[in-house]
């Protein structure tokens, strides 16, 4: 089956004030895959992923040149409203981010809840999110006890169940299983695995056996460039780039 | 050092003790600090108890020289200053301090700390006399308008202060994934951010309250008092703590025991709005009456 490329980078390049963090980055990413992204601490992989829903400009000294397209559409128009972009491209975090103050239920909606649809037309979509990111079952009995009161990998995965109550096209994550234990990081790897049948991943992680387990393609930055982008069994086995098969090999991190 | 060894053994028993030491300590500071709120309690239902009951409730002031009579208007008069106050102050406060946590490096933010920093170390006798030039003089009347102004000034500020503090705490991830999921920035700040933090906002406007329920200082060149039932906005109203001073420094003692009983009167008031606040507004409680 011939996928389409559902994201692409077209010489991005992010700054933040005069530091110039992202420097031309060109990538395509296919629909209903998982690309990782990794890269020494520092070297913009955060950076670019946060440009991709907008979330970079957030910072006041932050600014992007070159494209992003979104189905072929160049989403750093300025006429484009980022609030639109993020309803299609969702982001978890390192930290779980249950919204304090919702219950369970009401953090799954919350996409739509707090954009004031009902909460009785709601309670279907969060059902099923809540299938779709295999949390359904531990919480099924409290739906309406507080976000906040789940474990760390519980919240991780109601945070992935929220992202996708909106039907995004894409779903970023920024080291979503770096704050969490073993057992629980293993859980969401696996919900990576799942999910990429209804969307596409683009994963930023420390862990290199991580990207190895769940992506196709694996992108490797350094200072800010793309060194390598190519598909995960290839860079890890036989990388084209000298300096991506350093990284892999542990010489340097 | 093995730990069997006696330098060890030695040591660990002196550092238990030290620890107890210290514990103790605290705890004993802890008690000294409860103490004072207690004593105060404990006077003021000794003193303030027996001159409770229903007429103390119900009835108008008695004129001098007769018995019973209770505080009836001025209890009224405290909960339409209070509520006339809170009107003005809590959404102009809480909003402020929205302002102040969400946008803290702008110009405004920074003149509006700066205001609240200052209104917040304002003495309240200064306030009511602000208040007196600008309200009562004009209208040629004391009145609930002038009160409930005055109140409000005091509040505000510290409605202002704690909300800033309370939303302050909120972590950086839960206002970016509000922002990720596609919510505008006034829907994640409004939404997430106060939501979240709506029990520990109210805690600070209940603190707000209790400190200014008991202001006599600025009512008495505002609100000034009146032994008649509060009938407009525009009028003298009488006030729990007003009623309290005067009848304290009178020389009757029947009148100094009905003031005994409207400080108990007023230090109840102020326990009831606490405790029903935080009833209201727990976490839970929250998320099941809003949505």
């Amino acid at each position: 089956m011939k996928h389409q490329n559902i994201i692409s980078l077209v010489h991005l390049d992010a700054y933040f004030g005069d530091k110039h963090i992202v420097k031309d980055v060109s990538l395509s990413v296919e629909e209903k895959s998982v690309v990782a992204i990794i890269g020494p601490s520092g070297c913009g992989k955060s950076t670019m992923l946060r440009c991709i829903n907008r979330l970079h400009e957030e910072e006041p000294s932050a600014h992007v040149s070159g494209q992003i397209l979104l189905n072929g559409n160049n989403i750093l128009q300025n006429k484009i409203d980022p609030v639109e972009i993020r309803q299609k491209i969702g982001m978890v975090f390192q930290k779980p981010s249950a919204f304090p103050g919702l219950s369970i239920i009401e953090n799954v909606m919350a996409g739509r809840l707090l954009k004031g649809e009902k909460k009785s037309n709601l309670l279907e979509k969060a059902e099923l999110a809540l299938k779709q990111s295999s949390l359904w079952d531990e919480v099924k009995d409290k739906l309406n006890s507080p976000g906040t009161s789940l474990s760390g990998g519980q919240q991780q995965r109601l945070c992935i169940a929220r992202a996708l109550a909106v039907d995004p096209d894409v779903i970023l994550m920024d080291e979503p299983t770096s704050a969490l234990d073993p057992i629980s990081a293993a859980r969401i790897e696996e919900l990576i695995l799942q999910i990429q049948e209804v969307t596409t991943v683009i994963i930023v992680t420390h862990n290199l056996q991580q990207a190895a387990r769940v992506s196709n393609k694996t992108a490797f930055m350094n200072a800010g460039e793309l060194v390598e982008f190519n598909s995960t069994t290839n860079l890890f086995t036989c990388p084209e780039n000298k300096m991506t098969e350093a990284y892999i090999t542990g010489q340097f991190s | 050092m093995s730990r069997t060894s006696q330098p060890y053994l030695l040591a660990l028993k002196r550092r238990k003790i030290k620890n107890n030491f210290m514990i103790g300590l605290i705890v004993l500071l802890s008690v000294l600090a409860v103490i004072p709120l207690f004593m105060v309690f404990f006077h003021i239902v000794r003193n303030g108890f027996a001159s409770l009951n229903f007429d103390f409730f119900t009835k108008l002031p008695a004129p001098l020289g007769e018995p019973n009579g209770g505080m009836a208007n001025s209890i009224l008069g405290s909960l339409i200053l209070i509520t006339f106050a809170s009107l003005i102050a809590v959404p102009i406060g809480v909003l402020s301090g929205l302002y102040l946590s969400e946008y803290k490096n702008d110009r405004l933010a920074s003149v509006l700390r700066w205001t609240v920093d200052l209104l917040m170390s304002i003495p309240s006798i200064v306030i009511g006399l602000f208040i007196y030039t600008l309200i009562v003089l004009p209208m040629k009347s004391f009145s609930a308008l002038a009160g409930g102004s005055a109140l409000a000034l005091l509040m505000f500020p510290i409605v202002a202060k704690t909300t800033e503090e309370v939303l302050k705490l909120t972590p950086i991830h839960i206002r970016e994934a509000g922002l990720a999921l596609g919510l505008s920035r006034w829907r994640v700040i409004l939404f997430v951010v106060l939501r979240g933090k709506s029990s520990a906002v109210m805690t600070g406007v209940v603190l707000a309250l209790g400190r200014v329920a008991g202001e006599t200082a600025p009512l008495l060149v505002t609100a000034f008092g009146n032994r008649n039932w509060p009938k407009s906005l525009t009028e003298p109203t009488p006030s729990l703590p007003v009623q309290i001073y005067n009848y304290a420094i009178s020389p009757y003692e029947n009148w100094h025991s009905q003031a005994w009983a409207g400080a108990l009167t007023l230090v109840t008031l102020i326990f009831v709005i606490n405790i029903v606040t935080r009833l209201i507004f727990s976490k839970d409680g929250l998320s099941k009456s809003h949505l």
